[in-house]
């Protein structure tokens, strides 16, 4: 059940009118057992697994909290990373059900346990909120990964009434999220896996346009479904992480990293990065810990050598932009205009070309993409004269969303807008946009039996 | 509660409401817009969207005949020219692929708004297999009202149609969204249908070469009327007998009807006591006046010319 369906949409209509509904001291009860359905209506086998997973980690916070023995922290990490790894790296994910989201909420868990180590978060008393704080189902299928401070604090404190703010800003940020992964993230998915899929008649300036096409829909299709899970902890008053800040218009890799995935990002500087040394040891051990926690990036995606490759590539990037000074040394430089948008360009097809070894299925054939680049020829239109797959209207209508979700993204830059601002525009204003998104998803999305409906990408880690 | 604030937490409610009908209205709208629209008279085929707008525009309890059936009833069967014989009003309840399940819901329909003496049903849904296609329902069924009889329609046609659910039924812009691509000027002109032919679809198509010699021959093997149709047969037997309507089951002018479906519709019209009239028997045609080169659209519809003729012949001859 994706967040994107029908089901969905009536499991949290039912879910926030209860919610609402009860009294507040129902609330973590709620929010647990919708959580539990939602994981039940895909597998009811995990269940047990996830309650015992769940306990496991709140009986190591408080072993964690009271006995400061570093054994006890090590083998609590170890064990809560175990199922992770052998469910995703060994050949047991074939005689086991995988629960959803494991990657997120072994995460969420590791990131618990070092908080309390350090001192940062306190061990709850309460396994029911562990319980809730792992399996919150907002978050469960791609994040954001919230850390334990935040999202239990929300947890324990006084449900916060019914509020239009709330319920609107919330609505404004699924919708949008829909808009960008079901209209057109889906919709870039069609061409590009057209031409991917088929590089013995698309090559050339098609693959080039594939790859360009998509670093547009792995942005569109993870930050929509960020947005969805955001405007759906919003609806039920919670504050979740940001997850994406404009990453496109990132002046160099660093910048684009601090803006991508940041919820992931920030994981792996605080768990990953700092305990490797961070850059407090010198340039070199600075450069090789950068590239340590791209490796493990990449390896999170999956076994595969190609995201191996994916994650060191990255990596380079930014320590070559740290030897030339274009990384974060360069942020507090000023820069003009010209410069901003030579930046963002540069960091575009930086990206873009790393992405080419995240779609690829392998190394191998990501090699192969690599060199039908520069062959010659190759089609562009069928014989049903459809450009790359689509229709004319399919491809004006995917430049008009391109066109408005860019700018939508500048006027979060330099304007600062978000959803809770647009909740503030005259009620004519507010209902025009919020039946423009709706129908705009209902009418351009990509649903239903005519298409093959498209999973979110990031659902897979 | 202060005065100005109740007003303003009534003025708060009114907008709200407003803006709640005001997206309902914009809902219904699209989904008229996305919605496929079958214009017999536009396209010279399916006439579904014509057929539901002239069937609803009729005047209560103003038919004394109904012709149900398929194209094979629409394209052969003139109720204005037929009321113009007989002096009874008649009107085709007759959509494309019609089987005896859409017949049989159809009727329920008709009978909401409708009450009359006679319905004469057309054989060829004895052949079909019940439950064809999706595509067929969803053509017929779209542009109904909401009553009992969609509803039981839409129950007994879920199972056989893959991919659909309740929800994709009711709000059709579900299933029809992607259409936006599609849309043509029939989409956004409001009336482009011609409802004075009460369900006649007159073909102007000639076929080239159509041969006959009265009922097709076939291997001699007996027909197997598919189970459902057999259903849904009686289930129509049963409705007109509860009405006190007259039911006639005829096969209209239709090269490959053969003498085994012959039969076997003959037989099953025999088990419930129904009259049949096979319109395909040896000297049907030139009883009829059919010219094989002047009065088909196929080798299965008349057209135009043969439907005149055909008309003029169940005027004199039906009852």
């Amino acid at each position: 059940m994706t967040y994107n369906s029908l089901a969905f949409l009536v499991f949290f209509a039912l879910v926030l009118i209860l919610y609402y509904g009860l009294p507040g001291r129902f609330r973590t009860v709620l929010v647990l057992l919708s959580s539990a359905v939602f994981y039940g209506i895909g597998s009811l086998k995990v269940l047990p697994f996830l309650a015992a997973f769940s306990l496991a980690v709140w009986l190591f916070g408080r072993l964690t909290a009271v006995r400061h023995h570093r054994i006890v922290f090590v083998f609590a990490v170890v064990s809560a990373l175990l199922p992770l790894c052998l469910l995703k790296y060994t050949g047991l994910s074939r005689s086991f059900v995988v629960p959803l989201g494991i990657s997120y909420f072994t995460f969420k868990a590791v990131s618990y346990l070092v908080d309390i180590r350090r001192g940062d978060c306190e061990a709850e008393r309460d396994p029911l909120i562990v319980m809730t704080y792992l399996m919150f189902f907002p978050e469960i299928m791609i994040g954001p990964i919230d850390r334990a401070a935040s999202l239990m604090g929300q947890l324990k404190a006084e449900r916060p009434p019914l509020r239009a703010d709330n319920i609107g800003a919330g609505a404004l940020l699924f919708l949008f999220g829909c808009l960008e992964k079901m209209a057109a993230a889906d919709r870039l998915g069609l061409a590009v896996d057209l031409i991917l899929g088929d590089l013995d008649t698309y090559h050339g300036l098609s693959v080039a346009a594939a790859a360009l096409m998509y670093s547009l829909q792995i942005y569109f299709d993870f930050a929509g479904c960020s947005a969805m899970a955001i405007g759906i902890g919003r609806m039920m008053g919670f504050r979740l992480a940001e997850n994406f800040r404009q990453p496109y218009l990132a002046v160099s890799v660093v910048d684009f990293w601090r803006r991508w995935h940041i919820s992931l990002t920030s994981w792996l500087r605080d768990y990953v990065y700092i305990p490797l040394g961070g850059s407090r040891r010198g340039p070199w051990r600075r450069r090789l810990n950068v590239l340590l926690v791209f490796l493990v990036s990449g390896i999170w995606h999956g076994a595969g050598i190609h995201y191996i490759v994916w994650g060191l590539l990255n990596g380079l990037f930014q320590v070559a932009e740290g030897a030339v000074g274009g990384g974060s040394r360069g942020r507090s430089r000023k820069r003009g205009p010209l410069a901003v948008w030579l930046g963002r360009g540069r960091v575009f097809i930086l990206m873009s070309a790393a992405w080419i070894f995240f779609r690829a299925p392998s190394f191998r054939e990501a090699l192969r993409i690599l060199g039908s680049l520069v062959r010659a020829g190759g089609a562009f239109r069928d014989e049903a004269g459809l450009l790359w797959g689509l229709s004319n209207p399919s491809w004006i209508l995917l430049l008009i969303l391109i066109l408005l979700i860019t700018v939508v993204d500048l006027l979060r830059e330099y304007r600062g807008i978000s959803a809770d601002s647009l909740m503030r525009l005259p009620f004519a204003v507010r209902c025009f946009i919020f039946y423009g998104l709706i129908f705009s998803v209902i009418v351009f999305g990509l649903y239903g039996t005519a298409y093959d409906a498209a999973g979110f990408i990031y659902l897979q880690y | 509660m202060s005065k100005r604030n109740r007003k303003f937490r009534a003025q708060a409610a009114l907008r709200l409401i407003a803006a709640i009908l005001g997206g309902v209205l914009i809902f219904c709208l699209l989904t008229r817009l996305l919605q496929p629209k079958y214009y017999y008279c536009l396209e010279g085929r399916s006439p579904e969207t014509e057929f539901w707008q002239s069937f609803y525009e009729l005047p209560r309890d103003s038919r004394d005949v109904i012709f149900l059936g398929s194209s094979h009833i629409y394209n052969a069967v003139d109720p204005v020219q037929y009321e113009a014989l007989t002096g009874l009003t008649a009107f085709d309840m007759a959509t494309s692929n019609q089987d005896m399940s859409v017949s049989y819901y159809l009727l329920k329909e008709c009978l909401t708004r409708q009450s009359p003496d006679a319905v004469v049903l057309d054989a060829y849904g004895l052949e079909m297999t019940t439950f064809g296609k999706s595509s067929t329902y969803k053509r017929t069924f779209d542009d109904m009202h909401w009553s009992a009889a969609k509803i039981g329609a839409i129950r007994d046609w879920m199972p056989h149609m893959e991919g659909e659910t309740w929800i994709t039924r009711i709000l059709t812009i579900l299933d029809y969204h992607g259409r936006w691509e599609e849309l043509t000027a029939a989409d956004l002109d409001g009336r482009p249908y011609v409802t004075s032919r009460l369900g006649f679809c007159p073909s102007d198509e000639t076929a080239a070469s159509i041969t006959y010699d009265g009922v097709a021959e076939d291997a001699g093997e007996p027909f197997a009327i598919d189970p459902e149709a057999v259903r849904y047969f009686g289930l129509i037997v049963e409705l007109c007998r509860q009405e006190g309507i007259a039911l006639t089951l005829i096969k209209t002018p239709d090269t490959a009807w053969t003498a085994a479906k012959s039969e076997a519709a003959a037989a099953l019209a025999a088990e419930y006591g129904i009259p049949y009239t096979d319109y395909n028997a040896a000297g049907a045609y030139e009883r009829i006046g059919l010219a094989a080169a002047e009065d088909w659209r196929n080798e299965n519809h008349l057209n135009r010319c043969g439907a005149e003729k055909f008309t003029q012949f169940i005027a004199f001859h039906l009852h």
